[in-house]
């Protein structure tokens, strides 16, 4: 009963192990013409993308690092900008100092020399004026007196006279 | 409805589903289960199964040929159609068994699905069950069911207002096994009574045949059996059988003289799954691969513990299901593919000759889906029969796809 059932269904050996045939030339040629070929290229492609891919992370961790380097060689300048300018600072603060010291002294200098100066011009001045007076007060004297004292007697006399007074400039 | 391009698209449908109905309506479509043979190479039958099966392979072959030919790594044409499905299959395996075993299934789980598809999708072209060669019907070479065709400049055509006919043959007088054995038939021999039978059949569908043209075509004569009463002694006498053969005969002659034809056609091209012995071999093919696999993966003796073991009386029980589950693996592969095209060609058979325009087409949408399918749940089933048959019983549970619960 199974067996006419499969028969009017139309199973048929000769057909069937054609139908093998014609699958198993499809497995095969596709096999050798489409699948192998294709698989090569599908997995030359993931392996150029696999490359690929790592290249860019290498060329990411690249460029991360260079980037790193121009900042700190960036840093690293503004340092030395920032430490030549304060030396600078430095430099001329210290100069101006200098300068400041040097016209001090020399102002100090220039005033003691003048003092010095005018020190002496008023002690030749006093002398001056002492002799003058001396002269004057002879010249008076000798008036008075007249020629009872001789010249010699009354110079001495008198320069002690001024010893004992205030003046006591050279003389 | 605003749109003047929608109503006149559905004026026009509507006026093509009327023609149609009106004029363009062929005869009921005669359901032949066995693939027809169109000519015999020897011992092989070419069936038109065959021709169209093997047109796919050509196709396919072709197809794969030209996509191959020149393959370069930034895809362009039909490379990048044909390598898209490819690699969809290709990472469907890896993702089903993994890469080594992936690898070693693809080829058949791709060739499996690409053939069945391109199969189902080129039985839906227009030129397949419609052209085909004329086998005469008569009384000898009788079927239920015939078309008349009108035949000019050698070329059969069924033309729209032409009907089925259908032969309805009276077997009752034929039953002399149903008669309680008078005397007399008792002494004829079982091998003069079986003749008697067929020769008997042979009037009756002689009677059919003459009945039915005289009813159509007005050919031959209206009683045949009146005719030729005088000829026998009557239903299983061998010269009444010969007159009524003649009888039928001449009517033939006289619509074959006035250009007609009885007969049916045997489409040169049918769609390959149609027939039981394409899903049938594909579902062997499917299968050796399967028990191949499972072989050279575990071990012959290995293997076959999965299925005879002697180790617990329950494992024996289960390997022996197991066993029958594997051979009736090869039956629900063969008819759920078979059932389903065969379906499906009958489906669009029947609806063009309902409404031979407009209303046919979701149906032909409905195939093409159900094309893919198949061809995919061919193809899968036999991918993840193969990751069974490679995972040892012990890690049985684990390796199970889900699939396997969701296509079964």
């Amino acid at each position: 009963m199974l067996i006419l059932g499969i028969a009017d269904l139309g199973i048929n050996l000769p057909l069937l192990v054609g139908q093998l045939v014609n699958f198993t030339i499809l497995l095969v040629v596709l096999r050798l013409v489409a699948y192998g070929p294709l698989m090569k290229m599908l997995d030359g492609r993931r392996e150029r993308i696999r490359e690929s891919l790592s290249a860019a992370e290498e060329m990411r961790t690249k460029a991360a690092e260079s980037d790193r380097q121009v900042h700190e060689q960036i840093e690293a300048a503004r340092r030395e900008g920032q430490a030549l300018v304060a030396q600078a600072q430095e430099i001329s603060q210290r100069i101006q100092a200098d300068a400041r010291a040097q016209a001090q002294t020399d102002a100090e200098a220039l005033i003691a020399r003048a003092r010095n100066e005018i020190q002496l011009e008023r002690d030749s001045a006093i002398a001056e004026l002492r002799k003058e007076f001396a002269d004057t007060a002879i010249a008076a004297a000798e008036k008075v007196i007249n020629a009872s004292l001789d010249r010699g007697q009354h110079r001495r006399l008198i320069d002690e006279a001024l010893a004992e007074s205030r003046f006591k400039g050279a003389v | 409805m605003k749109n003047p391009k929608t109503i006149l698209t559905i004026v026009g449908a509507l006026v093509l589903l009327l023609a149609g109905f009106l004029f363009m309506r062929g005869p009921k479509p005669i359901i032949e289960i066995k693939a027809e043979t169109l000519a015999y190479l020897g011992p092989f039958p070419l069936a038109n199964t065959y021709v169209s099966s093997a047109a796919a392979v050509l196709v396919l072959i072709v197809v794969g040929w030209f996509a191959a030919r020149k393959l370069s790594l930034i895809p362009a044409g039909i490379q990048n159609l044909v390598e898209s499905v490819l690699e969809a299959g290709y990472n469907l395996c890896v993702a089903t068994a993994g890469e080594k075993n992936g690898r070693r299934f693809f080829p058949v789980f791709m060739t499996i699905f690409i053939f069945i598809w391109v199969a189902n999708w080129m039985a839906l072209l227009p030129f397949f069950n419609a052209i085909g060669a004329v086998e005469p019907v008569s009384a000898h070479e009788f079927r239920k069911e015939a078309v008349v065709m009108s035949k000019s400049a050698g070329i059969a055509l069924i033309k729209p207002s032409q009907k089925t006919v259908k032969f309805d043959v009276n077997t009752s007088p034929c039953t002399f096994d149903a008669t309680p054995p008078a005397a007399s038939q008792s002494r004829v021999p079982p091998a003069e009574r079986a003749k008697q039978q067929s020769d008997c059949i042979l009037g009756q569908r002689a009677i059919a045949v003459v009945e039915a043209l005289y009813k159509k075509d007005h050919v031959g004569v209206a009683d045949p059996a009146a005719a030729c009463a005088s000829a026998g002694t009557g239903p299983g006498d061998h010269h009444y059988t010969e007159c009524l053969v003649g009888q039928s005969e001449t009517a033939l002659a006289q619509l074959k003289a006035s250009g007609k034809e009885l007969g049916i056609i045997a489409p040169y091209f049918r769609s390959m799954n149609t027939d039981i012995n394409s899903p049938l071999s594909i579902a062997i093919m499917s299968a050796i691969f399967v028990e191949f696999w499972g072989i050279t993966a575990l071990g012959f003796f290995k293997y076959l513990k999965k299925f005879f073991t002697i180790s617990s009386p329950i494992n024996f029980f289960v390997g022996i299901l197991e066993f029958i589950a594997e051979l009736a693996r090869l039956i629900s592969f063969t008819f759920r593919l078979f059932g389903n095209m065969l379906a499906g060609e009958i489906l669009l058979l029947v609806m063009t000759f309902l409404m031979p325009f407009v209303v046919a087409l979701p149906f032909y949408g409905l195939e093409m889906f159900v094309g893919v399918i198949q061809a995919f749940v061919f193809a899968m089933l036999t991918l993840v029969f193969a990751v069974l048959a490679v995972s040892t019983h012990d890690t049985h549970g684990e390796h199970e796809p889900l699939e396997v619960t969701a296509l079964h």
